[in-house]
């Protein structure tokens, strides 16, 4: 009765692995069984063969997923069952951990067989308890099996599910000491994992490969069993699946899990060498940072550009994080580190920061557009300022190279790239570049505060700098040879200029002196044709050009002028009319006149 | 008829003798009145009439004196006539009469009258000429006044600044004065105020005139000082010396009218009311006859100003027109007065136009107009108009004045093409005219540097060629060349350069590496700070505090601590260990109060109560003997002791 109802179930699995059909939807998931079982096998209580606790933590961790998904069993007067059917699967709501149900609860009827089966030494009658919880694990299995070969998962998942229900109907069959069935069960389970672990990239065929190691003592102790022909029922096994049609469906489902790796990125090729790429992060932050390049193309403004290549740069540090992170996990990565020769995992975090360090430069020299936007050469005639923002300063333009520099020389610095001695000349070249953009703008904060000398002097080692940078190689990813000719040039015409200018320091306090003379006067315009001054006052209601009113006068006092002529005014001689002496007369009249003449200068 | 013959003639002499005696005496009066008896026996007697022309002359009466000798027609008397009419301003007939003399060489008289005339006529050289000829000619009393006059003719020759002025004598304060009236025409305040308070001084000290002729010349002397610091600008001195002087009431028409003027213009604005009676005390006829002509039109024009500060618009027009009709060389100056009244009236565009008639009707004050009509339009706010004023100065819009002020107002429209092509067209100008003077360097200076500003270099290089050739070896020139050929060509900038004195270059690699470091560059704060001037503060040792210990306090002491008792020596005994402590008290209490709990049975209240009368009337004497020795307590205390022992009898 037993094998009869063995056979059903063989024949049920059949077909449905026949009739299952392969097409792909729009949303498909991906779930690792092995690695996930592994995983959490590794970090509750398995590791020291504790299997009630691993019984509890499945307990746990369905209660949390069914609490999560909101997909309770009744409530907490009945209890009503429900299982995880294909409608949680497909649709708006559709969540890859609905498949985690059925995966911990078969997961949890295993453990608790296990610890039976511990159990088992001291009360036989638990074998028979055993028994039946490795029946209630096959059961949600195959609940599994059927839900994994819809539309909804991948062929890898596909594959997976196979081989985890293998694996499990063998185990119960080992159990019951059907070895013949069993047998056939464990070495299906064996061949599907051995066949998915060489499709998978290298970091994870480890895996697979221990658990197939895992099958051979079971296998070899099911062939003791099985008397006569051991050598021969394996053959016959082994061509009686090949009928079967297994092996065939094994083939294509291979391949399809092989194009699927190859489409999600599993490797990257950077100068000269493959690394395969393990975590999911990082696989998402590749293929973006791809779509990175097209997405700068289209955008012309400065600032989308920042914004876009920001948002990468926090995608990489995610990446970055990543990797670090599966580094700590995995001890045996973890002592490669210390290893001579750079491991794929070392190389792919190289990479990574390689793109971070080359991204934040593009980032920069993005900063750099920006800020000459508003930034007035006084060496470049042609240019004009079309910015917006506030005047940017060349001390400015200066801190943005020296960022640039110290990213530079942490792009020398990455780990595992020390030994290329391309890539350091490159990044060398893009140093020396930079340096001389450094020298050049702090030359101009020099000229600003009329440091003259300091400022040839530097104008001389940009230039050289540039010089040296135009002769070496460059880096393929940043040409800057056209603004390193410009900045040549500039320097040609300005470094005559900043001679000049020393000269005139020189003369200044004369010059200064003059200009202030002829600027302080505040004469009008008419007053003052010869001499040139513009005078702002012609804009203003009072103009200083001539002045229109007349200023009133004062008078000076006449000069004293005495009236002489008085004294000749005299009566005549009267001589003749007189007979007493007149000449004595005469002479006292003149005198007396000669006095009153004297007084008479009222009359000024 | 010969009796009747002698009593005319005795008339006759009598009279002479009085005319005689009161012409020696200066009594004119009286002896016109006898002049008159005479002329009334002999109407027709030349010495008569002479003497009475005479008098009247000597009264100061030279309209009665002038219509005399007219009615009379006495023609030989030519000086007395033409003195009266230089008393009475009539100074052309005057000199028309001595001409018509036709006595040559005049005498003495007709000179020194002539020569007077001239001085009235303000016609000063012949004036000057004359007097040297009769200063050298004539030796009399009177050589002092002469020289005076001499110097007086001098300082009305001295407001021509392009005469030259003769030497004139100093001695006496007249001489002073006349010498601080020179100083002053000639603009040299400080000397002419140093004369004349040594004129001053002088004058004081006079003691030839009397009081009042003292005051009075004095105050010429300090309206004349007041004048001087007016012009050195220390208005408040010179204020109060017109107001002290004006305050004498000088009979003086002509110094009233200079003190008045000169308060006005003091005053400018302000005050006005005041300055009107003033100006008009200014403009009285009395000093009409006074006064010269300059001083009467600068008195006019200050009028005009006068009402332009009072804001009587009509009354500017009239007096403005009045003043160019009568004074016609202050013409531009009241048509100016009379613009500003009509830009105060906001008529910028018929004050532009009467100064563009006036500019067409006189060519000589055509280029001062300009500027005036450029200031209305710039008043008005037209700026185009003014750039087109500007422009039509002829070649004079190549003055460095002019062309800057073009330059201000193109940049002041946003029109820096203009501007450009203007600065070129001057160099080109400059250029083509080969017109060389110091005057354009700042001009060539200033069109490189705008050129410069703007980006032109090339421009700018065209104008500092220019400022070398004037310069050839200004290196500073030679830099700015070098700054504008960097621009636009380095080759030459570069062949420039050399003749640049050597720059001391930096000889230090490790400063340029330090400059090259840029972390002052970093902070705004530290760029403004010299690379070269870093000084690392050396750290202070932190000074060692030296803790002073703190006395202890004194244990506090009672309130009422008296030093000079000594303590309780029993204060820290316990109570029942002291001396004083009773304990029978204590002992007694403790009895009482048992025996009365004990003895207080039920039957005991109707005992009590019996024993209480009986207590009343046993122990009534006993009381007043406890009360009389024990404290209040202690007698109540033995007071219930009593009763509860009889009630224990019972």
């Amino acid at each position: 009765m037993v094998v009869q109802e063995d056979n059903p179930n063989t024949g049920d699995v059949q077909e449905k692995t026949e009739t299952a059909p392969v097409a792909e939807p729009s949303k498909i998931f991906t779930v690792e069984i092995l690695h996930m079982i592994k995983d959490a096998q590794q970090q509750h209580g398995l590791r020291h063969g504790d299997f009630q606790r691993y019984r509890g933590y499945c307990s746990r961790r369905i209660r949390r997923l069914r609490k999560a998904l909101k997909y309770p069993q009744g409530d907490k007067r009945h209890f009503k069952r429900r299982d995880v059917t294909i409608g949680q699967l497909t649709g708006k709501k559709a969540d890859e951990r609905f498949i985690h149900i059925p995966l911990i609860c078969a997961e949890r009827a295993w453990a608790y067989a296990m610890q039976l089966k511990q159990e088992s030494n001291t009360e036989p009658r638990k074998r028979f308890h055993l028994v039946n919880k490795l029946r209630r694990a096959c059961f949600y299995a195959l609940q599994l099996q059927e839900l994994c070969n819809t539309e909804a998962f991948d062929a890898r998942t596909k594959l997976e599910c196979e081989a985890y229900v293998a694996w499990m109907h063998g185990t119960l069959h080992f159990e019951l000491q059907l070895w013949k069935t069993a047998g056939e069960h464990l070495k299906r389970a064996q061949v599907v994992y051995e066949n998915l672990g060489k499709a998978l990239p290298e970091d994870e065929q480890e895996l697979y490969r221990a658990k197939v190691n895992e099958f051979t003592p079971n296998l070899r102790y099911c062939a003791y069993n099985i008397s006569g022909g051991a050598s021969g029922g394996k053959i016959d096994e082994i061509l009686e699946l090949r009928a079967q049609g297994v092996l065939e469906n094994l083939d294509v489902l291979v391949s399809q899990t092989k194009t699927e790796s190859s489409e999600g990125l599993q490797t990257i090729d950077w100068r000269g060498r493959k690394v395969t790429v393990r975590p999911e992060k990082v696989r998402l932050f590749l293929l973006s940072a791809q779509e990175l390049d097209k997405s700068l193309a289209k955008t012309t403004k400065q600032d989308a550009k920042i914004e876009l290549i920001e948002r990468i740069l926090m995608d990489c540090k995610d990446a970055i994080q990543a990797v670090r992170d599966e580094i700590k996990q995995d001890p045996k990565l973890r002592s490669l580190t210390t290893g001579q020769t750079v491991s794929g995992v070392q190389y792919l975090l190289a990479y990574l920061s390689y793109i971070r360090h080359s991204r934040t430069l593009q980032r920069n020299l993005c900063l750099v557009e920006q800020a000459k936007l508003n930034f007035y050469d006084p060496n470049l005639q042609s240019q004009q300022n079309v910015g917006d923002g506030k005047r940017v300063r060349p001390q400015d333009l200066a801190r943005l190279y020296e960022i640039i520099l110290q990213n530079v020389t942490e792009m020398q610095q990455i780990n595992g790239l020390e030994d290329d001695a391309t890539y350091q000349s490159e990044v060398e070249n893009l140093a020396i570049t930079f340096k001389a953009f450094r020298c050049y703008y702090i030359a101009l904060t020099l000229i600003d505060i009329k440091k003259w000398k300091e400022a040839v002097a530097l104008y001389e080692r940009a230039s050289n700098y540039a010089t040296e940078a135009l002769k070496g190689k460059s880096s393929p990813e940043f040409q800057l040879q056209e603004e390193l000719k410009k900045v040549v040039s500039a320097i040609d015409g300005c470094k005559f200029s900043a001679h000049a200018y020393s000269v005139l320091e020189d003369d200044n306090s004369e010059e200064s002196g003059t200009t202030t003379k002829s600027q302080k006067t505040t004469k009008p315009l008419y007053e003052r044709l010869s001499l040139y001054k513009e005078d702002q006052s012609l804009h203003t209601k009072a103009p200083n050009v001539f002045k229109l009113t007349p200023d009133m006068e004062p008078i000076p006092c006449k000069p004293i002028f005495f009236d002489l002529a008085m004294t000749y005014v005299e009566l005549p001689s009267l001589e003749g009319k007189l007979e007493s002496p007149g000449k004595k007369g005469a002479s006292i009249t003149g005198f007396v006149k000669g006095f009153l003449g004297w007084g008479g200068g009222g009359n000024k | 008829m010969s009796k009747d013959a002698n009593p005319k003639e005795a008339l006759i002499k009598a009279a002479y003798a009085d005319v005689n005696k009161f012409g020696n005496n200066q009594e004119f009066d009286k002896a016109v009145k006898a002049v008159n008896r005479i002329l009334g026996v002999a109407p027709d007697d030349p010495t008569a009439l002479h003497c009475k022309v005479v008098c009247l002359v000597q009264l100061s009466k030279f309209e009665e004196a002038y219509k005399f000798i007219e009615k009379n027609r006495l023609s030989s008397l030519f000086f007395e006539k033409a003195y009266c009419e230089y008393q009475l301003n009539k100074q052309q007939q005057a000199l028309k009469t001595i001409d018509d003399a036709g006595l040559q060489p005049l005498p003495p008289n007709l000179k020194e009258l002539r020569t007077q005339v001239l001085y009235r006529l303000e016609r000063y050289d012949e004036c000057l000429d004359s007097y040297r000829d009769i200063i050298k000619n004539t030796s009399d009393e009177y050589e002092e006044e002469r020289r005076t006059n001499l110097s007086a003719v001098a300082a009305n020759l001295a407001v021509d600044q392009t005469k030259e002025v003769p030497e004139v004598p100093e001695d006496t304060y007249e001489q002073y004065f006349n010498s601080a009236c020179i100083q002053a025409n000639r603009q040299k305040y400080a000397e002419a105020e140093r004369k004349l308070r040594t004129s001053e001084k002088l004058c004081l000290e006079d003691e030839c005139a009397s009081e009042e002729e003292i005051i009075e010349e004095v105050d010429v002397i300090r309206v004349q000082l007041a004048y001087v610091l007016q012009l050195q600008g220390k208005t408040k001195e010179a204020s109060s010396i017109y107001a002290d002087c004006l305050r004498h009431k000088p009979k003086d028409a002509a110094l009233v009218a200079v003190a008045s003027n000169n308060l006005v213009v003091v005053n400018k604005d302000q005050n006005v009311f005041d300055s009107k009676k003033k100006i008009r005390a200014a403009l009285a006829d009395a000093c009409e006859s006074r006064l010269t002509s300059r001083q009467k039109q600068v008195i006019a024009l200050n009028n005009c100003l006068l009402a332009l500060y009072t804001n009587a618009g009509d009354q500017v027009q009239q007096l403005s027109q009045k003043l160019a009709q009568t004074y016609p060389q202050v013409e531009f100056e009241a048509l100016l007065i009379r613009c500003t009244q009509l830009a105060k009236d906001r008529k910028h565009k018929e004050a532009i136009e009467q100064l563009q008639k006036f500019a067409a009707a006189h060519k000589s004050h055509e280029f001062v107009s300009k500027f005036a009509i450029i200031q209305l339009q710039l008043l008005q706010g037209n700026r185009k108009d003014a750039i087109e004023t500007l422009l039509s100065l002829g070649e004079a819009k190549y003055k460095p004045g002019v062309v800057s002020a073009l330059v201000s107002l193109y940049l002041g429209t946003d029109n820096k093409t203009a501007a450009s092509a203007l600065l070129k067209s001057a160099v080109d100008w400059y250029k083509k005219n080969e017109v060389s003077s110091g005057d354009l360097s700042d001009m060539w200076r200033q069109a490189a540097e705008f050129h410069l500003r703007g980006g032109a270099s090339e421009t700018a290089a065209s104008s500092l060629e220019e400022l070398l050739k004037l310069n050839p070896n200004d290196t500073k020139v030679l830099a700015q060349l070098v700054i504008a050929y960097a621009q636009f060509q380095p080759k030459r900038a570069l062949e420039l350069s050399r003749k640049l004195p050597k720059l001391e270059t930096l000889t230090t690699a490790s400063e340029i590496d330090a400059l090259e470091a840029a972390n002052w560059v970093m902070s705004a704060k530290a760029a403004k700070k010299t690379a070269n001037t870093k000084v690392e503060p050396s750290p202070s040792t932190p000074l060692e505090k030296k803790k002073n210990r703190n006395r202890k306090r004194k244990g506090k002491l009672p309130k009422n601590y008296n030093a000079e008792v000594a303590p309780d020596p029993e204060r820290w005994l316990p109570k029942y260990e002291r001396t004083g402590f009773r304990k029978k008290r204590g002992g007694a209490r403790g009895k009482d109060v048992i025996k009365g709990s004990q003895g207080m049975a039920s039957g005991a209240a109707d005992q009590y109560d019996m024993s209480s009368r009986v207590n009343l009337t046993k122990n009534s004497p006993a009381t007043p003997v406890y009360q009389e020795t024990a404290p209040g307590p202690r007698q109540q205390h033995r007071k219930g002791g009593h009763k509860k022992k009889k009630g224990g009898r019972f």
